[in-house]
């Protein structure tokens, strides 16, 4: 099932790479990943739609919201 | 207007500011700074190690024995890649291990610079929290953010990457913002009432409870609480492989280590139980053997403090998320008094001497009884990774909290010896014990050297089997006894002891244990003692890889080969 990540993340190279390698290291199956100015100064938002089972998805977000510099997320059933 | 002080001075005082008293690392061209500044802070002890790998390793060690921040310092290119094994081990273990490498200078970046490498892209992933400072400016911030990082909630390694330029640079120093909270995760999860009480009708109801601890009753020295949950219930108590020494081994409710090389009665435990708290534990594969058939009667109630882990590897019933001490405290109130002891007789009547495969005359179980009679418990033994290492874990009497140091997660081999010089710095009116196989012994055994330099008398015990002993067991199992690669030559480490100019004995016989043991406590400086084992001893009982915690092997196993 496909489901979409929606992250805020800190506005660095840095913090977007810890948060993509958290998704790269499960393997996961990524068919859509974007990069939009986030809510507040100094965060981006980043969505990705993955395609993974509910308990995956649930996993990999909790690792997600241990992530420095990943200030929240939240995710959606396609 | 602030003191005006070099990137270099900075990073020293805020070392000094967070209390750190003793670094370990190794100069090169792209920290000098930090090494020009360094005699000038007195309040630093450095350590010169010989393999920047000993330094991540010593610092964890630190870091491990004391509950602070463990430092280790190392230049650009090769030797902050030198770090990467010490930092991934922290990592696994949840050690507060901070990492500053010097870098190339911020013009050279990019451009494939003399010993430029990316070790912020390398370490993403084994560490809590890695940057590159590249403003002068911020240094001192992001140098307390990263140490709060490695301190607070879950502790984990960080490194902070520091160009030379900056550390040259030079700026009005800032003292911390106590407004600033450096590092607070947004969201941190707490215990809430509710599941306490949950919890403890669970345990009130359950026929045959257990408890189960990890690393994490150690990371927040929730001993007594343990103790006195264990106590208040009559629950039987399974301790980790990185939970040893949470509650001492003579304890009448302790019943050992679970899974792979767990006693059977242990496992057998897990899997008939109804009821199991598991309290700072990750319930890791080497743990549960095949998750399908853990504990199948069980609902776990699993105490952490990262919520990411509930739920990763087996089902939980129950969450408490928060600190392993304070949940466990509310849990002793909230429990009930009552009593198991019935299901402990059970346990123990399942228990059996393990099947004795030793053939020669100094077994494992003679050496770390002799240890153990030696030290007179004073002491800490740190291990390194294979059979040796579950020998001691399975054998040896802890009778004091965190007195067990060891690569759990990660299964370091050549850990023992660098971490040992870390707990002996932290501990100094104890004796320390570096325990190693002959093969991770042979990985960094070059820090003799800086035990004789910085007069860091740690005693170094050897189990010689002329095999990666570990390796070689499960070749003999389940790969039709194709013993490839895994024989090891071994130099004669009596005159290796003599060549770093310190006492060196080799003990082939039961009988020589006490008189060799004997003296190797009493020196001073550092020690090295060689134990001849069995070549093709093995460790039982044994899970098969893949195999559930009922499927255990108690005996050698006829010759084949498992896929």
């Amino acid at each position: 099932m496909a489901y979409a990540l929606s992250l805020s993340v800190d506005q660095d190279l840095l913090a977007l790479g810890r948060a993509v390698g958290e998704l790269r290291r499960r393997n996961l199956k990524v068919s859509a990943i974007t990069l939009g100015p986030g809510a507040d100064a100094g965060q981006a938002r980043l969505t990705v739609i993955v395609d993974a089972d509910e308990g995956t998805v649930e996993m990999a977000m909790r690792k997600l919201l241990k992530v420095s510099g990943v200030r929240g997320a939240t995710r959606e059933p396609q | 207007m602030g003191e005006l002080l070099s990137g270099a001075q900075i990073l020293c005082r805020v070392l000094v500011e967070e209390g750190v008293d003793t670094i370990w690392g190794y100069p090169g061209g792209a920290i000098m700074p930090f090494y020009h500044a360094l005699p000038d802070v007195p309040e630093i002890r450095h350590i010169l190690v010989r393999h920047e790998q000993a330094a991540a390793h010593a610092a964890d060690g630190y870091a491990r024995a004391t509950g602070r921040i463990g430092v280790c310092v190392a230049t650009s290119g090769p030797g902050a890649t030198n770090l990467v094994t010490g930092l991934a081990t922290a990592q696994m273990d949840s050690s507060p291990v901070v990492a500053i490498t010097g870098q190339v200078p911020r013009a050279m970046l990019g451009r494939d610079a003399f010993q430029e490498t990316d070790v912020v892209g390398i370490t993403l992933p084994i560490t809590k929290h890695s940057c590159l400072v590249a403003d002068v400016t911020e240094l001192a911030d992001r140098m307390r953010e990263a140490i709060a990082i490695a301190r607070e909630g879950r502790p984990g390694p960080v490194l902070v990457d520091v160009p030379k330029d900056v550390q040259n640079q030079k700026t009005e120093y800032r003292e911390p913002d106590p407004r600033l909270t450096p590092g607070a995760s947004p969201g941190s999860p707490e215990a809430l009432a509710d599941p306490v009480s949950q919890a403890a009708r669970l345990i009130a109801a359950a026929e045959r409870p257990l408890l189960m601890v990890g690393h994490g009753v150690i990371l927040s020295g929730a001993y007594d609480a343990v103790r006195q949950l264990a106590e208040k219930t009559g629950m039987p108590v399974i301790t980790t492989l990185l939970g040893i020494s949470a509650l001492p081994a003579s304890h009448p409710l302790h019943l050992g280590m679970p899974g792979m090389h767990g006693e059977v009665h242990v496992n057998r435990a897990i899997q008939r139980a109804d009821v199991i708290v598991g309290i700072g534990l990750r319930f890791d594969d080497r743990v549960t053997g095949n998750t399908k058939g853990f504990a199948p009667r069980a609902k776990i109630v699993h105490v952490d403090l990262d919520a990411s882990e509930i739920g990763k590897n087996v089902p939980v019933a129950l969450a408490l998320v928060g600190d392993a001490r304070s949940v466990t405290e509310r849990l002793v109130t909230a429990v009930a008094p009552r009593g198991c002891e019935a299901w402990l007789a059970e346990i123990l009547g399942w228990a059996r001497p393990p099947a004795d495969s030793y053939r020669g005359d100094l077994s494992p179980d003679a050496i770390v009884a002799g240890i153990h009679a030696a030290a007179h418990d004073r002491c800490t033994i740190v291990t390194d990774v294979g059979q040796h290492q579950m020998w001691v874990a399975k054998l040896y009497p802890y009778g004091r909290p965190n007195t067990h140091i060891t690569s759990g997660g990660l299964g370091t081999m050549g850990f023992a010896v660098p971490a040992a010089m870390g707990v002996k710095l932290a501990r100094p009116r104890e004796d320390v014990w570096a325990i190693s196989g002959d093969g991770g012994f042979q990985m960094n055994m070059q820090e003799i050297a800086t035990m004789v330099q910085e007069r860091i008398p740690v005693k170094l015990a050897v189990f010689n089997n002329g095999y990666l002993g570990m390796v070689r067991q499960w070749q003999q199992f389940f790969h039709g006894k194709r013993y490839s690669a895994t024989p090891i030559w071994s130099p004669d480490y009596v005159k290796l002891a003599a060549a770093y100019g310190i006492p060196g004995w080799r003990v082939d016989s039961a009988s020589e244990l006490e008189p060799v043991l004997a003296r190797a406590s009493v020196a001073e400086g550092p020690v090295l003692v060689e134990f001849v084992i069995e070549q093709e001893a093995n460790v039982f009982p044994m899970i098969p890889p893949g195999a559930t915690l009922s499927e255990p092997i108690e005996a050698e196993p006829a010759v084949g080969v498992r896929e």
